[in-house]
């Protein structure tokens, strides 16, 4: 089928599968699983522009329903998620000026493209590690499984940031933390979420787990709810920039709705460092996706 | 996970999974087909307003598929898990 605005003629069910199966990973990982989508679609020839901002119209329905399911279980530290906001919108709208600006450069492609890979390894190897290294410490300190993280030195360390206002967050178990480092957080990953039209959680979650010491379950939830948020207002700017092919994000939707519950429910039945062990595989697809593409297109050569 | 859960779970999937497979029929025949035109068309002549029916349109279409999920599984009446 033809989509106008995009461009492209694409299956629908097709992208009602790529909905259902980054549905499930977003469910499951509390990420917005645009860093699978958008290379799936890349893949699939929408132009570069169009994957960011349509990808991010998709994610913001499909993370109220996650979302909603995830505040039911306790999931989600709304005081956590409200201050980071502020951070997030300013990141996003720098983000989408950035695109912009890429946009009329002719370098969107080649720049986000390369931006994906380099990311999405790093992510990729760094949570194999640290997941199989906290697995590690569970077999052998008989610790709990659910909590236990393998970075206890850099959280102890952001933990001692002093620099006023300091604040308390009870939903997480957290007495006292700098407020600028929540607001950084945000900042950094609402910066990625507008340039490579992802949710951000890829690397939203891993920071709230290993830098805040967010237990892994909340920082799941957390996640989820600020990628209502950052998505949205993604969407919104984006939209009005041009990117958005709001047709192809609510039939990827339908199938991200469904997915996304199964994903949420599944969360209960795994441990953080188990969690953490399957996510890690998935950045490195999204990598591998993309680099089909730049080569395939001519956008980078060997 | 226990066997009941699991019981739970898989029922409570294969029945979401029909009521979105219908309802991502629908959205291929009616969505796809008649609203693509219109917002084409709104597409190239208003952004500003392409862009909020856009936020307001996949906002509600999440809304709308969790509410009819949880209203079927409220009537069936389907075993939750706690």
């Amino acid at each position: 089928m033809h989509f106008p605005i995009a461009g492209v003629t694409i299956n629908p069910l097709l992208l009602a599968g790529i909905g259902f199966i980054v549905g499930i990973l977003g469910g499951f990982f509390g990420v917005g699983g645009g860093f699978i989508a958008g290379p799936l679609m890349y893949w699939m020839g929408v132009p570069m522009n169009f994957v960011v901002g349509t990808d991010l119209a998709h994610m913001t329905g499909k993370s109220i329903v996650a979302a909603r399911r995830h505040r039911a279980l306790g999931h989600v530290d709304i005081k956590l998620g409200l201050i980071m906001v502020v951070g997030t919108v300013v990141g996003v709208e720098g983000g989408a000026r950035a695109i912009e600006a890429l946009k009329a450069a002719g370098a969107v492609d080649l720049v986000v493209g390369v931006s994906y890979v380099l990311i999405l390894l790093t992510i990729s190897i760094f949570t194999a590690w640290e997941s199989l290294r906290a697995l590690r410490m569970v077999r052998t300190d008989q610790l709990d499984a659910r909590e236990v993280v393998g970075f206890r030195g850099v959280r102890r360390r952001i933990h001692g940031i002093a620099l006023p206002p300091l604040i308390s967050l009870p939903g997480s178990g957290i007495e006292a933390i700098s407020v600028w480092v929540v607001l950084l957080v945000g900042l950094f990953t609402g910066f990625l979420a507008a340039t490579l039209g992802v949710g951000g959680g890829f690397v939203r979650v891993p920071l709230l787990v290993y830098a805040l010491g967010i237990p892994t379950h909340v920082a799941v939830g957390t996640d989820l709810f600020e990628i209502v948020i950052s998505a949205g207002y993604g969407t919104l700017t984006h939209a009005i920039k041009g990117n958005v092919d709001v047709l192809m994000a609510l039939t990827m939707h339908t199938g991200a709705a469904l997915g996304a519950q199964i994903g949420a429910t599944a969360t209960r039945f795994f441990t953080g460092p188990r969690i953490r062990l399957l996510f890690s595989g998935l950045p490195l697809i999204g990598a591998v996706l993309v680099l089909m593409r730049l080569i395939g297109s001519g956008t980078v050569h060997f | 996970m226990k066997s009941k859960d699991l019981h739970v779970l898989i029922r409570n999937f294969a029945i979401e999974m029909l009521v979105y497979s219908g309802l991502v029929l629908l959205y291929s025949v009616v969505a796809l087909r008649w609203l693509s035109e219109p917002l084409c068309r709104l597409f190239n002549s208003n952004l500003l307003a392409y862009a909020v029916l856009s936020l307001g349109l996949i906002v509600a279409q999440g809304a709308l598929l969790d509410v009819v999920t949880a209203f079927l599984l409220d009537q069936l009446p389907l075993e939750r898990l706690e």
